[in-house]
């Protein structure tokens, strides 16, 4: 196997960076894929919460690379009602500094050969932890939210993936809100689509059940009848090269238009 | 002294010097660059660079040491200062020290196109947080988006949108426009003035514009050839 190595960054924090790795990587895996989560938030770890893994962690990344106190397989976790999904946990009592650039690419040579995706979930910002999120990647998807500040991060570091021979990152717009656009109140998705000019790989409208699936632990991709959850299945069929028409959630769809056509609706 | 290296880093009173042996060829100093700045890391990143070189550099050329330099690696290129274009008799300072504005007259419209004063083409976007500062005119295949600066002693044109800031006639030239097939910009300096769109949702222009001083002010128009 060589697995392909897709770094989720954001630069801006809270927009859904490791709520996007975690369904990404559940989609991914309930389509056959074995994939692996890695964790690079360190001293900040989440992802084992979203996956509700964390009462299992005994050893992480740290022990693993710095402390070399186990092997690879005894930090790998498997996640609960799923097979081909794995975890792998970073220290919380360590800082980003802990870990150095070379030891994640070494990692991630690692892990290529035993799965076929592995998704690092990056820590906001654009220090230390960023560029270990980044350094051992092939593909970088980047999160953001239609909201000003949001964009303008993700656009900081679209510029600082460059040097990282990241070229085209996709984008992954988190957190639409049709209603608001409609009232002009949130940003379009064609409006952010303008500014950061890379390609769209998909629009996750704002949901209740992330929200209660995240605290549960449980991904809200295993769930068959939400919105966010069939947006995130249709990123991980886009990630393995299908065509899959996105989601509207613009309200600019046929019906809208047709509305508009015979005079109906405003605008 | 048999061999001398392609590049070397030489560091001076107005900041980092970066002089590109011109016997060289362009390419093997680009790769030796990209190394020395690699192994470097952070060192350098932020730092205010002059390049010299003694021969003109091509337009793809200094496009390919802005996108290294700046793009690749944070750093700021202040300037490319070769003999060619500035004669050495002209004891002007490297980089971009806050200069005493010199009364510069524009020339015809006709002798400014024969050459004189050097353009750079930036074939990207300039994004958030990425900075682009050249002694001469500065023409961007792209947006400047919000978040990004262009500071040219010269003109300004952006084949895109201009939602950044972009400062033309950096050195005090008051007859530098600003131009850009959207023009709607996070702010604008012309020379030592400087200007911002009104608060609040602007409309989008309906075509391409430029900015200039008129008076003691810088009125947008419709651009015209």
């Amino acid at each position: 196997m060589e697995a392909r190595v897709i770094v989720i960054t954001s630069g801006k924090g809270g927009v859904g960076k490791t709520t996007s790795t975690a369904n990404i990587g559940a989609a991914l895996a309930l389509l056959g894929h074995k994939v692996v989560l890695v964790d690079a938030d360190t001293g900040l770890r989440n992802l084992d919460g979203v996956l509700g893994l964390e009462k299992r962690i005994v050893y992480d990344v740290v022990d693993y690379l710095v402390e070399k106190a186990c092997k690879l397989r005894q930090v790998l976790i498997k996640a609960k009602n799923c097979e081909n999904l794995y975890l792998l946990p970073t220290s919380q009592t360590h800082d980003k500094d802990a870990i150095r650039p070379e030891q994640m690419e070494e990692l991630c040579e690692e892990l290529r050969s035993e799965f076929d995706y592995v998704l690092i979930d990056s820590p906001a910002g654009i220090e230390q932890g960023f560029k270990n999120a980044v350094v051992g990647a092939d593909e970088a998807i980047i999160v953001t939210t239609p909201e000003v500040s949001a964009v303008r991060d993700a656009d900081r570091i679209i510029g600082l993936l460059s040097g990282y021979e990241l070229y085209e990152p996709k984008l992954v717009l988190n957190r639409i809100r049709p209603d608001m656009i409609r009232r002009g109140d949130m940003m379009d998705v064609n409006d952010v689509l303008d500014i950061l000019g890379i390609p769209l790989l998909g629009l996750i409208p704002e949901d209740e059940e992330i929200i209660i699936s995240t605290n549960r632990g449980e991904p809200v991709a295993f769930e068959q009848n939400s919105r966010s959850a069939q947006a995130f299945r249709n990123i991980a069929r886009r990630i393995q090269g299908e065509e899959v028409p996105f989601l509207n959630v613009s309200d600019n769809g046929l019906w809208t238009r047709l509305k508009r056509l015979v005079g109906l609706g405003g605008n | 002294m048999n061999r001398q290296e392609a590049v070397t880093f030489k560091g001076t009173r107005h900041g980092v010097t970066l002089v590109l042996n011109a016997q060289a060829e362009f390419e093997a100093a680009l790769a030796e660059l990209r190394k020395k700045l690699a192994k470097a890391g952070d060192f350098f990143a932020g730092a205010a660079v002059t390049v010299t070189i003694d021969r003109p550099l091509s337009p793809t050329e200094a496009s390919a040491l802005v996108e290294v330099l700046c793009v690749e690696h944070g750093l700021q290129l202040a300037g490319i200062v070769n003999p060619v274009t500035r004669p050495s008799a002209v004891a002007s300072p490297p980089a971009f020290a806050p200069a005493p504005p010199p009364a510069a007259k524009r020339a015809p419209a006709g002798e400014k196109l024969s050459g004189g004063e050097q353009t750079l083409l930036v074939r990207r976007t300039i994004r958030s947080g990425q900075r682009i500062t050249f002694d001469g005119n500065v023409v961007v295949m792209g947006d400047l988006n919000p978040g990004g600066e262009v500071v040219a002693s010269g003109d300004i044109i952006v084949l895109g949108a201009l939602r950044g800031t972009a400062h033309a006639g950096a050195r005090g030239r008051t007859d530098a426009t600003v131009t850009a097939l959207r023009l709607m910009p996070t702010q604008l300096r012309i020379a030592h003035l400087i200007t911002r769109a009104p608060d609040g949702k602007a409309a989008a222009p309906k075509g391409p514009e430029t900015a200039r001083i008129k008076g003691e002010a810088v009125v947008v128009e419709e651009f015209a050839f």
